[in-house]
This record gives C-alpha cells, structure tokens and sequence, in this order.
C-alpha cells in the first residue's frame, strides 16, 4: 500500500513538471518565431514599460510593441497555447490502470477475485499517439505565433488608419482656415461696398461647407484614435501619434513574394502539422478501435480457501466493424487536412499575385501624387502668390489655387494610405500570416 | 464734259503727265514743295545735316543707306528680337534690323528710295509705307498689292518721294500678329524746300501698345482689349529717355500710332503747342489752333511744335491714366475703403507659407513676383515715387544744356515748389483745415 501511494505520488509530480517545462519550451519558441518576423522595438516589452510608452508620440513600432505587451488578444494566444501545452503534457501519460476487486459470498464461502488490467491500446498505439499529440502541439504553436503575426499587422493598420485620419483631419482644418479668412475678407469687402452680395454668399457656402466637413474628419479621427487604443489593449489612453512614418513611402522588392510567403507560412506549417496528426492518427486509429476496451493483467483470486494468480485478458469483439469505421474516419479526417493545406497553398500564391499587382499599381499612383499632382499643385499656389504680389489676381483666386493644392493634398495622403496598407499587407505574408482578402477592386474605383 | 477729257488724259499722257496729276493732287494737300516738273522725275539725293537736320528717334535709331546712281538704298530686315521694355520686363518680339521697332527711315522730298526688304522670319511678310504715296504696287497689301515675302527671301521696293512729312511703315501681311509683335517704324520725309525755318529739336515718336502677362516671355497678339505694356519707341518708363530743350528753342516732336485698338491723347505739361502737319500733310496756319494735348489715333500721325519756353522737368505722357500703367490687371478686387495689410494677413491663413514670401504689392511691399514682370511699377523722381510708367516720359527744359548729357533733375528756383503749408499762413488766409 506504501509503495503504491509512493508511485501515485511520483507520477503526479513528474505530470505536473511535465505541463510546466513544455509550456515553457512552447512560449519560448513562439516567442523566437515573433522575433524572426515582426520588428516591433521589442516583443517581450515589460507591461509598464509599455504603459510609459503609451505616453510618448506613437510610431507604428512603438504600437506593435505595446500591443504585444498589453492587448488581451496576446495574451489569449499564449494562453491557448499553454492548453495545448497541457494537452501534449497528458499524452505522454500512461492511462492509469484498471483494479477490480470483486467479492461474492456464495453460500458460506467468500470468493475475493482481483484483477490489475491496463488497457491493450494504450500500450500498442503509445509511440503513434504521442507523435501524433507532437503534431497537434507544433500545430499549435503555429497557431499562436500566427495570432501574434496578425495582432502585430492588425495594430499597425490600426495605427496607420489613425495616423491618416488625423492628417486628413488637419488637412480638413486647414481648409477651414482659408475659407473662413476669404469669407472675412469678402465681408470686408462687401461692407467696404466693394463686393456684390452673391459674391458673399458663395463664399459663405464655401465656409459651410469646410466647417461640415472639418467636423466628420475630426469624428472619423477621434474614432480611429478610440479604436487604435482598444487594439493596444489601453482604451483610456491619450495617445499621441507619431506621423513621421507615413511620408516615407515604403519601396519593397516583390519579386520573390510568393516564395517567400510560403517559405514563412505559419498557417501551412500549422496545416502540415495537422496533417501529419491526422496521418499518425490514421495510422493507429484501427488498431485502437479494434483494441477499444480490450485490457490485459494481472488476476489474483481466492475461492473455497484456494487462491492463486494469473493473467487476465479482455477482448472486445469485433462484431460491429468499428475498427474499419474508426480507420474511414480518420482516413476523411487525412483527406480534409490535405485539402485544406491545398486550399491554403493556393490563398497564399493568389495573395501574393494580387499583392504584388496591388503594390505596383498603388507605388505607380502615389509616385504619381507624390512627384508629380502634390508639387503641381504646389508650384501652383506659389506662382499664383507672385502673380497676387504683382496684383495680377486677388486673394480669391489665391483660394482657388490653395483648394487645388488641399484637393492635391488629400489626393496624396489617400495614395499613400493606400501604399502603407499594402506594406503592411505584404509584410504581414512574409512574416508568414496571410493578411485578409482586400474588397474587390471595382471597375469604378 | 471734263470727264471725258480726263478719260482722254489718263488714256494718251506720258509718265510726266500722270506724274503732274499727282503734283496737283499732292500740292492740293500741301505736302509737297516740289515743282510740277520736279514730281515727275527723281531729284538729287538729300544729304543729312545739309540738306535737312536729322530727326532724333528717342530710344530709337535712324537706318543708314548708300547711294548708288542716285538711289537712295536700304536694307530692312524683318527678324525676330530680344527686346527690353525696361530692365526687369525683355520679350521675344519682332521687328526689323535687330531693333524693336523698327529704325527710323529718313529721306528727303525728291529722293529715289530703294528699299530691299529680307524676311528672316518663320512667318511670310510684307512692308507697307504708310500714309506715302506711291504706285499702288509698291504699297506692300501681301494678297492685293504683292505676294507675301516668304521667310528666306528678299523683296525690293522703290519709289520716288513725293512729299515730306511723318509716316510710319509696318507689316501688312497677317497685320494683327506682326503688327502686335512689333513690326513697325517711322519714316520722315524732311521738305526739300521749307517754308518754315527748321526747328531747334526734332523729336519722333511712334506708340504702340502689348499684351505681355507677367512671367511670359512673348508679346501676345490675341489679345484685343486689354493691353498692359503701352510703348513710347518701344520703351515704357522708368527706361524712356526724356527730350530736352534749350530755353527759348522751337521743338517739333512727331508722334504717330500704330496700337492695335487705342487711341492716345498726349499731353505736356508746362507749355501749349500747335499741331502744324499731320500725316496728310502741312495744316495751313490758318486752321491751327493751341493745345496741350493732342489724340493721335491710331494709323495717325501728329506733329507738333512749340517754343520750350518754360523751365522744368515737364511730364509727357498718354493721358488715359490705365496708358500709364504697366502690366496692370483688372481682374482684382477694389480694396478702396478697406485696409489692404489685412489681406496680406488673411492670405497667410488661407495659404500659410505666404508668411514666407515677403510682403506683396498690395502693401509696396517687395513680395516675390513672377521672373521677367514689372507690374506697377513707377518712376523714381527727385522728391520720391512717381507713379507713373508706360507711355511717360521727361521734356526737360533748361537755360544751359549740354548736348548728349541728360541735364539731371530740374532745380527749381526758392519759393517754387509746393510744400507743406504753415499754420501762420494758414491762419493769415482764414484757411480751417
Ligand atoms: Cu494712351
């Protein structure tokens, strides 16, 4: 009795350290897979060295960074993962085996029947089901490195998005300003008598206008702001974003996209992986049907003041065809992974096609905004300056020429919002998650 | 009856007879001081400084010519031209002989001239001598009188000239192009035998006006009403040379117009004149009346003389104000009655970098303007600012000139110049201010 408790014991503790140093193996190797692909200032930020950031002007490193730290969708990934962890902790468990102590008292005797019996599956399918529990955990792991992928691109187009609503914003407050200061100066000059009144109210619509639409861009900004913090996993933060980032149009070599997004997959590798746990589980899912319920051990009997000992075994018989079921089962379950690591291959390479076209056409017309349409525009407003200088134009002509260049303005902040997304798309797949499909490009857009 | 002798004439007279019909039509406008015999054939060639005293062209030139067998020969050439309104405002214009407008054609009643006209433009051209009388033929019409010059080529006219006074020449071929970008000039025809005595100072001028947009480099000859560059010779003030006069001397000066839609009425300052010819010929005495400004429409030529008998730095200019402008818009807002600075800090709201760019003209401030303008631009002037540009320019009158060196600025004799009155004298004629 003292030596089986002594067993119990030892067994017990050697799970528990089991689930502690695989969970740990697990997280740190999730953790070196997140360093390999995102470059946020760190991925292991200590929380209130996070908070302290969340003080400063906010670039997009900053941002992936601290949302690692403190965004709850991290901290979820890394605890899915420990169950995982967990889960390959049992597999390597023996199942504990079976005691059956029967007593019958048939007339005056009392007949002790014992039996110690440990299921035959588990011995025979032990090596199959352990690999198969590796597979599971790996595809795990891949799963969870895949989350934090995500969440690290998710917080950058969050920050992107914020980022541009803001400018867009200050852009909006700009022409404001410069139909507010023209609609003075046409009150001046309609009360100069020098103005006709319609003159006055055309510029008064014009100020309406930019007043509305200064408002919406303020909201849509605030909002952006609400939604970035929340993805930080600090909705009460006051962030203060850093704007540098965007004027800097990013200049990426595509050509070897596709192979690159496969070579980096997390979601194939999580798929082979699963592939591989499907093919060990169909490996020994007959013989575990056909061994279901079947035990063998050790049988100690005493009747009619006799006792004895032997072996006892336990068959179950298979009448119904279970086993071949069992092994169509797991064969389906084969065939599904297979083709959903066939279906993900495909995704990846049409992504990195559609990727690759997106970035050149979107590269070619923010080149376009930025090196041509903006500094038009701008040359524009300046020539029209020196024209007003030589009193050629008055200051209302100087307003048309500004709203070309607000018009241009806008123009080049949506092209290069539009790049940024794509960066942000294509680093995503090379880090080896595979970003969501973009809405169609419509013929209209 | 007198018709069918005329047809008779026309019909049966030699080339002297028809030359004495002319006479008769050109004495009747008493342009000519030729005999009737002397019209009908060519004369000696004038010489300058003997025969006649040289007009000066301000700002212009006068064309040399040989003589070869008693033919007066020039050579015009038609070319494209850097032309300098004033420094700061240069185009590409066109005129003749590297000059814009062209020099000055100068001969005497009588003369044979033999014009060679080479056309080194793109464009074909052709010269009409405007207001001279001549066979029709020679009147450069390109598609009436002649075909065009094609550019490479060179045409000759020639003529004998039959009276005197101030004509102009100009292209006649695509006129409202050629004539917009230049292609113009004098031509003085001094009387063989003069009635009068010669004037002390002979001056001409030919006006003309432009479109030139701040910033662009080429006259624009579309334009039809709003034209911002009005030319004395081819020149706007500040950069007109002014015309000076001895105390006491008789001046002439010769204007004629060749603008594309304005007529100038010009005006001096300080003296009144008479207009003694116009392009027509010699006004009688009788019909001239004093004046001290005179319309020269345009295709018009005015002469007029006057005795500078009145010291000073005197203005003579255009006298429709928007004539004295350069490049002058008309498409701004009135800023009468407001104040003006505040635009200029309303406009860095509106366009904030223009804090930047330095005060505009609104403000005579010196804000970056275009390359190659001078919009409003004015005079510097001894007691400041004068606002005045275009079609201005000084008739200096002094006691003691000395030729060929500008005489600088009038200094006027103590207790002459409007100043700032004092209360004492305010008081003294009950002046309440
Ligand atoms: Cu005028």
């Amino acid at each position: 009795m003292k030596t089986l408790a002594r067993i119990l014991a030892l067994a017990l503790v050697a799970s528990c350290t089991s689930v502690a140093r695989i969970t740990e193996r697990e997280r740190e190797l999730v953790s070196r897979e997140l360093r390999a692909r995102v470059e946020p200032l760190s991925t292991d930020l200590e929380q209130a060295r996070a908070r302290e950031l969340l003080g400063q002007p906010i670039g997009r490193k900053e941002a992936v960074a601290i949302a690692l730290a403190l965004a709850p969708e991290a901290r979820r990934a890394l605890a899915e993962l420990d169950v995982a962890s967990a889960a390959r902790a049992r597999a390597e468990l023996a199942r504990n085996p079976l005691a059956q102590l029967e007593v019958l008292r048939l007339g005056g005797d009392t007949d002790v029947d014992f039996d110690l019996t440990q299921p035959l599956a588990e011995l025979i399918t032990r090596r199959a089901r352990l690999e198969r529990a590796d597979a599971e955990l790996r595809a795990e792991r891949y799963r969870a490195a895949r989350a934090l992928v995500r969440l690290a691109h998710d917080v950058r187009r969050e920050w992107l998005e914020a980022v541009g609503a803001a400018q867009a914003a200050k852009l909006a407050e700009e022409r404001f300003e410069a139909e507010a200061a023209a609609t003075r100066l046409a009150e001046e000059l309609h009360s100069a008598g020098n103005l006709v009144e319609s003159a006055l109210s055309l510029s008064r619509v014009a100020l309406a206008k930019a007043r509305e639409t200064a408002s919406a861009a303020r909201l849509r900004s605030a909002l952006a702001l609400a939604s970035l913090a929340r993805r930080l996993g600090a909705p009460d933060a006051r962030i203060e974003l850093d704007t540098d980032e965007l004027r800097e149009a990013p200049e990426l070599e595509l050509d070897a996209l596709a192979e690159q997004a496969e070579a980096s997959s997390l979601e194939l590798r999580e798929a082979r992986s699963r592939v591989d746990a499907a093919a060990h589980a169909a490996g020994f899912a007959g013989r575990e049907a056909l061994l279901e319920r079947s035990s063998a051990g050790l049988s100690v009997a005493r009747d009619d003041g006799r006792s004895g000992a032997g072996l006892t075994l336990g068959l179950a018989l298979p009448l119904f065809g279970g086993a071949e079921v069992a092994r169509a089962q797991a064969r389906a379950q084969l065939e599904l992974e297979l083709e959903q690591l066939e279906a993900l291959t495909l995704d990846l390479r049409e992504r990195s096609l559609s990727l690759t076209q997106r970035y050149a056409a979107a590269a070619d017309r923010h080149r376009a905004a930025a090196e041509e349409l903006e500094p038009a525009a701008r040359r524009f407003v300046d020539d029209t300056l020196r024209q007003y200088n030589a009193m050629q134009i008055g200051v209302f002509d100087v307003l048309a020429a500004r709203r070309i260049e607000l018009d241009a303005q806008e123009q080049l902040l949506a092209r290069a919002l539009e790049l940024q997304r794509i960066a942000a798309d294509v680093d995503e797949l090379r880090a080896g998650s595979l970003p969501d499909e973009p809405a169609l490009v419509t013929a209209l857009e | 009856m007198s018709l069918s002798r005329r047809n008779f004439l026309t019909k049966t007279t030699s080339a002297a007879l028809a030359g004495a019909a002319l006479a008769r039509s050109v004495a009747a406008r008493g342009a000519s001081t030729l005999t009737v015999a002397e019209l009908a054939s060519a004369l000696p060639p004038g010489v300058p400084n003997v025969d006649y005293k040289p007009v000066v062209t301000p700002d212009g030139a006068t064309l040399p010519f040989r003589v070869v067998d008693g033919v007066k020969v020039f050579h015009l050439i038609a070319e494209e031209v850097e032309h300098e309104f004033a420094p700061g405002l240069a185009v590409r214009a066109w005129g003749y002989n590297g000059r814009v407008h062209g020099p000055t054609l100068e001969a005497l009643e009588g003369d044979r001239v033999r014009i060679y006209v080479t056309n080194r433009l793109d464009a074909p051209t052709t010269v009409h001598w405007h207001g001279i009388l001549l066979p029709s033929g020679m009147d450069g019409i390109g598609g009436l009188t002649q075909r065009p010059i094609l550019p490479g080529e060179t045409f000759r006219y020639e003529f004998t000239l039959r009276q005197h006074g101030t004509f102009m020449y100009h292209s006649h071929h695509d006129e409202m192009t050629q004539m917009a970008l230049g292609m113009m000039g004098l031509f003085v025809i001094h009387p063989r035998r003069p009635s009068e005595p010669a004037p002390d100072r002979d001056y001409a001028y030919l006006l003309s006006e432009w479109r030139v947009d701040p910033g662009a480099r080429r006259p624009d000859p579309n334009e039809m009403s709003d034209f911002n560059v009005l030319t004395l010779n081819a020149k706007i003030a500040p950069a007109t040379s002014p015309i000076v006069a001895r105390t006491g001397e008789r001046v002439r000066l010769r204007v004629g117009n060749l603008s594309a839609m304005d007529h100038h009425p010009i005006h001096i300052h300080g003296h009144a004149f008479t207009v003694v010819e116009t392009d027509g010929g010699v006004i009688p005495p009788a019909g001239r009346w004093p004046e001290v400004s005179v319309l020269v429409p345009t295709g018009s030529t005015r002469t007029m003389e006057f005795v500078a008998d009145n010291p000073g730095d005197w203005a003579l200019h255009c006298h429709m104000t928007h004539h004295v402008m350069t490049q002058m818009s008309h498409g701004i807002p009135n800023l009468i009655g407001v104040d003006a600075s505040r635009f200029d800090e309303e406009l860095e709201r509106i366009v904030p970098r223009y804090a930047d760019m330095g005060e505009s003209a609104h403000s005579h401030g010196g804000g970056a303007i275009p390359p190659n303008s001078l919009p409003m631009v004015g005079t510097r002037g001894p007691f400041g600012y004068v606002t005045m540009s275009g079609m201005f320019t000084l008739l200096k009158v002094r006691d003691e000139l000395r030729e060929g060196v500008d005489p600088g600025w009038y200094e006027h004799p103590a207790g002459t110049v409007a100043s700032p009155a004092a209360a004492t004298e305010l008081a003294r004629d009950g002046v309440v201010t």
